[in-house]
Parts: structure tokens; sequence; C-alpha cells
């Protein structure tokens, strides 16, 4: 050894993460809770993960995040047939990393079942948002006395997934909220029992079928969803607890998976909250392509089913799976417009075409501010946006200037581009609508309306858009759009009161949607509105949102009309409403105002005098 | 190789936000505020990552104070090379 690796260098160790996050919570989150939030993003082991956790559930800290703008709490209970101690911890880092601010409920060791069949007394006062059910394998091998039966096993097998059926109902009945359940893993450990290769093949088929039924619930029972933990293991690259934390201290699960758990759990919370990106902005040059097109030519571009070209063709073909699914592409790329739109057109591997793509922007400017305008001609939020580029400078400089935009981090080599678009799970949803399969052709003729509108007076224009407004009640049609609508929109926002399906579906409230259509195109479902009657003869508005699509059209005034005059037919003697400012919804601050009603107590109210009337330009119907 | 007390002090006042100058060799565990069997598996776990071996598991449980922790010996995890 030489002598320079004998020096002491205790003193010269930098902090550990754990102990910037302890220095952190000292000195106060600041206001935005950014330097916690990044801190978080820096841990990736399940045991500074499950650490921080702790540490932030200190006293007083849920309190002070929660007044953190931007935040939202979300109520989670945690149910399972093993020691699950790390998952509230490991939640609770990476919802805080996403924004979302948890507080948890556990029931005691292996509860799960009789939890629900005594009619889920802890759950019913929590109220969860989520009600997660993790469970081993145990669960299922409870019920068998002897573990090498292939017949029994099979047997169980089948009853087990009528019984999780039926468990999962009643929780949701009994909880409210969403069920969260999980396919259950084979350990190699408990497949050993069997000897011969015909016994284990039943085995493995018999538990197969039972995962597969155990997935179909999430088609089956309203306000299920199901996650495939096979998927998790192969995520977490291990699944099952070391042997000796699983006989000392009833752990079924590896710490990683666990980890991989509650990162799923935590995409899953976003996309119930309606926390969802929206679009993705590309780079062209060794992103979509390798090589530099105005360098090399469109020839020599790497792109195609044969290497090297084919880490771009799978880029490429998840894009397109994206914007099928209703994720708006744009290009952001430093190159000359016609040599960038060329290639684009005339490249016989090219899998993008013009139709996938909302906008382009390819010229010299400074990628952040492309974005920026992006987002305000497609009427977005640059937050909604997911940036994906080759080039570690770009990158850096689009983390500086719009921190928002989540910037997917990639290695030189392009090999994994695709499967780190495809596991960040950024645009991940509960359930597609009719809405997001059309999006792309809706965002596409938004950027035309936007070209149309250039040099005429607004109330012209409008007039040339042909502009059909149709107001629909609540129906199992819409009550899923209508809950993303609720869940997603900030900009208009009355009161920011959220509802889950199950809410609005539960009888103490109106609830009706407006589709906006025009002569280029089908705007599908753009506003909701729930009103509530009270005692003394009023309608209450409870909450109102539209979607930043559909702004400055007059939609605001036709659903308020309409809304008015209906109070008045049914013989109400005034309707009120409250506005409730957020950092995002302060173009609504006058919406009252402009509609005609008078300030009163903390809200506002209108006496049916005299009602507005729809615009002129827009033919409004309404749908029984 | 043994765990040392640095490495005791810092991972208990990681873990519990601990003040560290408080934990001494004589600290015994039962004194610690928030120490419970949990919390016995989790410093377990996150001696094990930070020293990169292995500590036995029953050596590791009969540990009264900080000091009888230090002292343990690390066995080391076989690599495959």
């Amino acid at each position: 050894m030489s002598d320079f690796q004998s020096i002491d260098t205790t003193n010269a160790r930098p902090l550990s993460r754990l102990a910037r996050l302890r220095q952190l919570r000292r000195e106060g989150f600041g206001e935005t809770a950014d330097a916690l939030r990044a801190l978080l993003a820096e841990m990736t082991s399940p045991v500074d993960l499950d650490a921080a956790g702790g540490l932030l559930a200190a006293k007083g800290l849920p309190e002070q995040l929660a007044s953190v703008p931007g935040f939202r709490e979300q109520r989670i209970a945690v149910l399972g047939s093993s020691t699950l101690d790390m998952v509230p911890n490991l939640l609770r880092a990476t919802l805080i990393r996403e924004g979302i601010l948890p507080r948890t409920l556990t029931t005691d060791f292996n509860q799960w079942h009789m939890e629900i069949m005594t009619g889920a007394p802890n759950l019913a006062a929590f109220q969860p948002h989520l009600t997660l059910c993790l469970l081993d394998e145990e669960a299922v091998f409870d019920g068998v006395l002897t573990p090498h039966d292939v017949d029994a096993l099979d047997t169980r097998c089948k009853r087990f997934a009528e019984e999780l059926a039926d468990w999962a109902q009643r929780c949701q009945q009994l909880a409210g909220g969403r069920v969260v359940l999980s396919t259950v893993p084979l350990s190699r450990r408990r497949a050993g029992h069997l000897l011969d290769y015909a016994g284990k093949a039943r085995l493995s088929a018999a538990w197969a079928r039972m995962n597969a039924d155990i997935l179909e619930l999430s088609e089956r029972v309203e306000g299920v969803s199901v996650l495939d933990a096979a998927i998790l293991s192969e995520t977490a690259g291990i699944c099952h607890a070391p042997d000796r934390m699983r006989q000392a201290a009833g752990h079924a699960f590896a710490p990683e998976f666990l980890t991989a758990y509650a990162e799923e759990i935590t995409r899953l919370a976003r996309a119930d909250l309606g926390m969802v990106r929206k679009a993705l902005a590309l780079d062209l040059d060794n992103t979509l392509w390798g090589g530099v097109v105005g360098d090399a030519g469109v020839g020599a571009l790497a792109l195609g089913r044969m290497w090297p070209g084919t880490p771009h063709h799978e880029l490429q073909t998840l894009a397109r799976s994206y914007a099928a699914q209703g994720v708006i592409l744009t290009i952001c790329s430093k190159n000359d417009d016609d040599v960038a739109r060329g290639a684009l057109k005339n490249h016989p591997e090219m899998v993008l075409t013009g139709d996938d793509l909302s906008m382009i922007s390819a010229n010299w400017e400074p990628k952040a501010q492309n974005l920026k305008a992006q987002a305000k001609t497609l009427n977005i939020g640059t937050d909604a946006f997911v940036f994906m580029d080759d080039h570690p400078v770009e990158r850096g400089a689009m983390r500086e200037f719009c921190p928002e935009v989540l910037t997917v981090e990639l290695e030189e080599d392009p090999s994994a581009y695709a499967s780190e678009l495809a596991t960040c799970g950024a645009f991940n949803l509960i359930r597609l609508t009719d809405e997001d399969r059309q999006r792309t052709e809706l965002y596409r003729a938004q950027a035309d309306r936007a070209e149309a509108a250039v040099g005429v007076s607004l109330e012209d224009y409008l007039r040339t858009l042909d502009t059909r407004i149709v107001v629909e009640p609540l129906g199992v049609l819409n009550v899923t759009r209508i809950t993303q609508l609720f869940g997603k929109t900030n900009q208009f926002n009355l009161t920011h009161v959220r509802y889950s399906e199950i809410a609005l579906q539960d009888g103490t409230r109106r609830t009706y949607g407006a589709r906006l259509s025009d002569r280029f195109g089908d705007s599908g479902l753009i506003a909701a509105i729930t009103l509530v009657d009270q005692r003394d003869g009023s309608t209450n508005i409870e909450n109102a949102v539209l979607s930043c699509r559909a702004f400055s059209r007059g939609v605001e005034e036709t659903v308020m009309s309409m809304v008015l005059t209906d109070a008045l037919h049914r013989g109400r003697t005034h309707v009120t409403g409250r506005y409730v400012p957020s950092p995002k919804n302060g173009r609504c601050a006058t919406f009252f105002k402009d509609m005609g009603f008078v300030p009163a107590g903390d809200g506002w109210r209108h006496d049916l005098g005299d009602i507005l009337v729809v615009p002129d330009w827009i033919n409004a119907t309404e749908q029984e | 190789m043994t765990v040392s007390q640095i490495t005791v002090a810092e991972a208990l006042a990681d873990l519990l936000d601990l003040d560290e100058t408080t934990l001494t060799p004589e600290t015994l565990f039962e004194e610690i505020d928030g120490w419970d069997s949990v919390n016995a598996l989790r410093l377990l776990v996150f001696l094990e990552r930070e020293t990169g071996g292995k500590l036995d598991y029953n050596a590791y449980m009969a540990c009264k104070s900080l000091g009888d922790l230090a002292a343990l010996e690390v066995q080391p995890v076989a690599v495959a090379s």
C-alpha cells in the first residue's frame, strides 16, 4: 500500500444524501420544496429511500409540506400478507419526489382479509383515495395442507382468484376510492416442492391462470386496478426477500421489489389525480435518427430495421404508439427548417409522419424557448412536457431553464432510448378515453385554428368556426372523461374540488359535461360542472372546469347561460358559487363577475334576473 | 474488519435523525428514542450496505450498546470473479 492511500480522509468525506436531507430539514424546504424533490430524485437505493421516507414522516413535516404550492395530498391504505414496514416510507419518498404528499394507513400483519371481512372499520374511517393490497404466495399456500399435491394446488389457485375477486369488490364498496391489487409471484422455493417436470408445469399453469384471473379484475370491477408483479420484478431485478429477512422478520418481498412497487404506485397515483404529462418533445439528429442530417444528408441517416438504425426505429415506433394513445408529439431540433422537414418527409424508413407530429420547431433558437412557444400555441403548460434529446448539454439547458419539464436522462448508446422512455411511465393513465385516442388530431386542429386566427377580429373569426356545444348529463359513457377533466384541469378550475368516478355517481350532486365541435373537428368533452341543490332553494356550483383548448371561445358564457336558465325553469331562487385561488387558476378570478354574479359572503350569487345570452356564433343544445 | 463506532453513529444519526455527538460507545439501544424491532432491522441492512459485508444475525441482535455493535466482525461477501 502506498503512503497516499493511508492518508486519513474522514474529514473530507462528502455528506451522504441522508445527511443532506437532514440538513435540508433543519434549514427548511423553502417555498417550492424543489431542492427536496431534486435530492429525493438522486436517491435510488431502497435503503436510502426507506430512511428518507422515515425522516420525512417526522412530526410537523407533513404539515410543512402540505402548505407548499402545487403539492397534492393523497390518503393511501397499505394492506398485505407479509411484513410491509418499508412500503409507507418508500411511498412517502417516491410520492413527495413527484409532488404528492401521502397520508398512509397500515393494518396489522396479515390483516388484509380480516379487515374487509369485518366491514373495514379502519379503512372506512380513513377514507383512502387508494387502497393497496400486495399479497405474496403464502396467502395462497395458507389454504393448502400438502404443498406437493398438484391437484390440491390447482383447486386452491382457482378458489383464491374467486376469493380475491369477492374481496376486491367488498373492499371497493367499503373503503371507496381506488383499489390496487397485484399479481402474486411464485417463488422457485415453493415451485421446488414438486419434483416431476409435468407437475412443475401444471403448477405453473394453474398459477398463471390464477394471476390472469386477478388481472381481469381491472376490467370486471369498477374502481380496481391490477399491477403485474412480473414486470415489477423485471424492473427490480429481484422479487422475493433474502431468506434471512423472510425467516427473521416475515418479509416476503425484496427491498428492491418494494421500491419498484412504490415507484409504480406513484405513477398510478399521479394518473389517478390526473397529474399526467401530455406532450413529448423530441430531438431529431442522433435521437429520432442516427447521424446529423445537415452534415451527412438524408441518405446517410441511421434509421430502420437494421443496425445501427434499429434503436431509432424502435424509438419512433414507441412515439407513434404514444401518439395513437393521445400523447402530443412535437419536434425540437437545431436544424434548418427545410432540411428537417425534408428528412421527415423523404426518408424511406421514417416511422413518424407529419400526421403524428403536432408541431415542428426546427431552428437555431434555444430549445427551452421553442418548447415554451409550443406550449403556448398548444395551450398546455410546459409542465405537461417530456423532453428527449441525446445531447447532454441540451438536456442540461432544458433542466436549467424549464425544470418543470421532465427531461429523460439518456446514456450515450442509443440502444436503450426506447426502453428509457417506455419505462419512465410519465404518460400513464388509469383508462384511455376516446378523447385520448383523438388528441393528436385535436391539437393539430388547434395549431391550424391559431393560424387561421391571424388577421381578423376575434368575433369575426369565431363566427366562421361554426361552433356547436352540446351539454349532456353524467352517464356511463362520459364519467371517465369527466373525472379526468376535473383531475387534470388547472387553469380554468373554480374551486379545485376533484372527484373520483365513484364520488360523481353517488347521487349527492348533478353533473354535466359539455362537448365542443367546429369546422376544424370535434374537440370532445371540454367542460364539466357539478351542481348541488340547497335546502334554501338555491343551487350551488360546487366546481366547474374548462379545458384550456376551449378557452376564449364563448364556452363559459354558453354553459353558464344554460345553467342559470335551467335553474330558473326548475324554480330555484338563486345560484351561488365560489372562486378559490390557486397558483394556476388566476384566469378565472373575474369569472363570476363577468357572468353577472354579485359578491355575497365569501362567494358569488346570481338572482336569475338578468341572464346573459348565448353568444350568437354558438349553436348550443341540451341532450337528455 | 469490524463495523466501527463512526459507521454505527453515522448510520443511527441518519436513520433516526439523531445528534451524532450524543452517541457514544456506552449508549444503549434501548435508551434511543424511537428504537424498536423495525429500526433494528433497518439498521442491520443499512450497516451491511455501508460496510459491504454481512453481519451475523444472532450476534447483531445480542448487541446491547453501540460499542458492542462497533466491535462486531464484518464477514466479507464472496464476489464471483
